[in-house]
């Protein structure tokens, strides 16, 4: 597990489609995936994270444009295995297979020895289950098993869907330091999640979509650069202040004595509302509020505050009344 | 190709499922094989005696018992993976989906094979000592019996392809290990019942197996045995190759 791989590992989606029926799942979407990174794949639930990631691993077929890892078509790669690692489904497994049976059919199949099964149980904490029946495995167990079959060929490429699903706190800190550390050892890790929160502290690069079309690529910090500062602010006079800033910043009105301005350094708000003589109860910077910014650029609304969404587009406006990072 | 048929092995023993299909296929083949010599020569029985090649012909033939079970051992072993979306990591695992149709064509007809010739075992078993205690001499290189074992065998395992082929073609486990037991079971017992439409009957999947073991049977004229197996494989790889063709191409989503 701990050589160093230099094989290419990019991922190339190009200007992929993909219709069920009159449905447009995937509408033309293009992004890169660049090795030796951790790309976060976000959109909310149905904007076609799935179907585009079963189009890069040859599961479905593209109604229009390609796929390709390391150049080529999945169907294509010589030793798919050993090249791509990947995780779909919470539960691909027979119950009734032990885990280890479960993942030596993939060895046997991969040209790998039987022990490779045994060593990623070891590396997913699952030794003392492996020949338990996988169907009394708990979700998060589930989850492990999915990503011991995906490491199993010890890929270049690593390509998951929703892997956080069904993992508590302390696995989901787990899964990050496992996919820092792949990453570090230069292969390409694709994940995908409907909450940025739990891939957040994990992901170099992120690619969002809705409706099956991009949003936006490109690595998070920038993100969070263009559209991550607000400044709470509470005050009795939240209305006066609120006036103040009108057309020098973006405000919000989370609350009735609380003002919430973008676009405007704190330090800025602070002497405006001095040199205002407004009183403040409390004057705060927001730094990080990347799920706002993932939910605005989405259009989707925060679920707190759904009746104040804002409409799409406006990235500037920000929804959700607290921050939660 | 031999690592994606032994992964099949792999997958086959790892759960009980054969194990208790064998059982099921034994406990059959006993029942037809107990009536079988139970009601021979019994008033109204039109079946030829035991004391007749036909009639030993006959009682061997019950070892395709086995037939039904290969068939949902097939059905199964297609359908499960799509059941259990195992078909996900084994589609990752060989892209090329033509090459799993055939890969689980080739270890189900050794399985099938294995089946048939533990059936086999079984009825020997069972018929020596039984035809003894009722005094019919049985010799089992005479009568013609090597031959109805040899269709036996040949007819499990061509049932077991065919199970690939169905279960190929109808991914829904349910819908096709119903359809298959219903065409089995009242189907096909109905045309072989049926004056008239019973002429059709030697050309469907268990007419055919019938002419593969030698059956005789007095109102029923089976194909000779090479035309029934001819028939069956025709069948096993029809189902085999529409099912790769129409259904395991499509979408896994």
């Amino acid at each position: 597990m701990d050589t160093e791989v230099t094989e290419p590992g990019r991922i190339v989606v190009s200007g992929l489609t993909k219709r069920f029926g009159t449905v447009k799942a995937v509408d033309d979407l293009s992004f890169t995936v660049e090795p030796g990174s951790v790309t976060g794949f976000l959109g909310p639930n149905g904007a076609g994270k799935t179907t585009t990631l079963r189009c890069v691993l040859g599961l479905v077929t593209p109604s229009e444009g390609t796929a390709t890892i390391d150049g080529r078509p999945y169907a294509e790669l010589e030793t798919p295995n050993r090249t791509v690692g990947a995780l779909l489904e919470a539960s691909s497994f027979h119950p009734a297979r032990s885990a280890r049976d479960h993942l030596r059919v993939y060895c046997r199949v991969a040209g790998l020895p039987g022990e490779r099964a045994d060593e990623v149980l070891e590396l997913t904490g699952l030794t003392s289950a492996a020949r338990r029946k996988a169907g009394q495995f708990s979700l998060g167990m589930r989850q492990r098993l999915g990503l011991a079959a995906a490491l199993l060929g010890d890929p270049h490429v690593l390509v998951l869907d929703e892997p956080a699903n069904g993992l508590d706190p302390e696995g989901i800190k787990w899964m990050r330091q496992l996919l820092r550390h792949l990453a570090d050892q230069g292969r390409t890790i694709l994940v995908s999640s409907h909450v940025l929160s739990e891939v957040e502290q994990t992901v170099d690069d992120v690619v969002i979509v809705n409706n099956g079309t991009l949003i936006r690529q490109g690595p998070l910090s920038e993100l969070a650069e263009h559209h991550g500062h607000a400044t709470l602010v509470r005050s009795p006079d939240a209305d006066r202040l609120a006036t103040a800033l009108d057309g020098k910043a973006d405000v919000q009105r989370p609350h009735d004595d609380a003002v919430r301005v973008t676009g405007m350094d704190t330090a800025a708000v602070g002497h405006l509302a001095f040199t205002e003589g407004i009183e403040l109860h409390e004057l705060s910077t927001e730094t990080s509020d990347l799920e706002q910014i993932f939910f605005t650029l989405t259009g989707e609304a925060a679920p707190e505050t759904a009746g104040q969404a804002t409409p799409a587009g406006e990235h500037h406006d920000a929804t959700r009344a607290g921050g939660q990072s | 190709m031999i690592r994606l048929v032994q992964a099949e092995f792999d997958k086959t023993f790892s759960t009980k499922l054969w194990l208790w299909l064998l059982l099921g296929g034994i406990a059959l083949m006993g029942t037809f094989m107990a009536f079988t010599i139970g009601f021979d020569g019994a008033e109204g029985n039109p079946s030829p005696s035991l004391s007749t090649p036909e009639g030993k012909r006959n009682l061997f033939a019950t070892a395709s018992a086995a037939n039904t079970f290969a068939l949902l051992l097939g059905i199964i072993a297609v359908t499960g993976e799509f059941r259990h979306q195992t078909v996900t990591p084994t589609f990752l695992a060989t892209p090329h989906r033509g090459h799993v149709v055939t890969a689980k064509l080739a270890a189900y007809a050794v399985l099938g094979i294995a089946f048939g010739l533990v059936t086999i075992v079984a009825a020997t078993a069972i018929a020596l000592p039984w035809l003894a205690a009722i005094d019919i001499d049985l010799s089992m290189t005479s009568s013609g019996i090597p031959g109805t074992l040899a269709g036996v065998l040949a007819a499990v395992a061509l049932y077991a392809l065919l199970g690939v082929g169905v279960g190929a073609l109808v991914r829904n486990q349910i819908a096709a290990v119903v359809g298959a037991l219903v065409y089995l079971f009242v189907l096909e017992a109905f045309m072989r019942g049926l004056p008239v439409i019973r002429d059709y009957y030697p050309y469907l999947p268990g007419g055919a197996s019938e002419a593969l073991t030698a059956t005789t049977d007095p109102v029923v004229e089976f194909l000779e045995p090479w035309q029934g197996g001819a028939l069956l494989a025709i069948y096993a790889l029809a189902f085999g190759v529409l099912g790769t063709l129409l259904s395991v191409r499509r979408d896994v989503t």
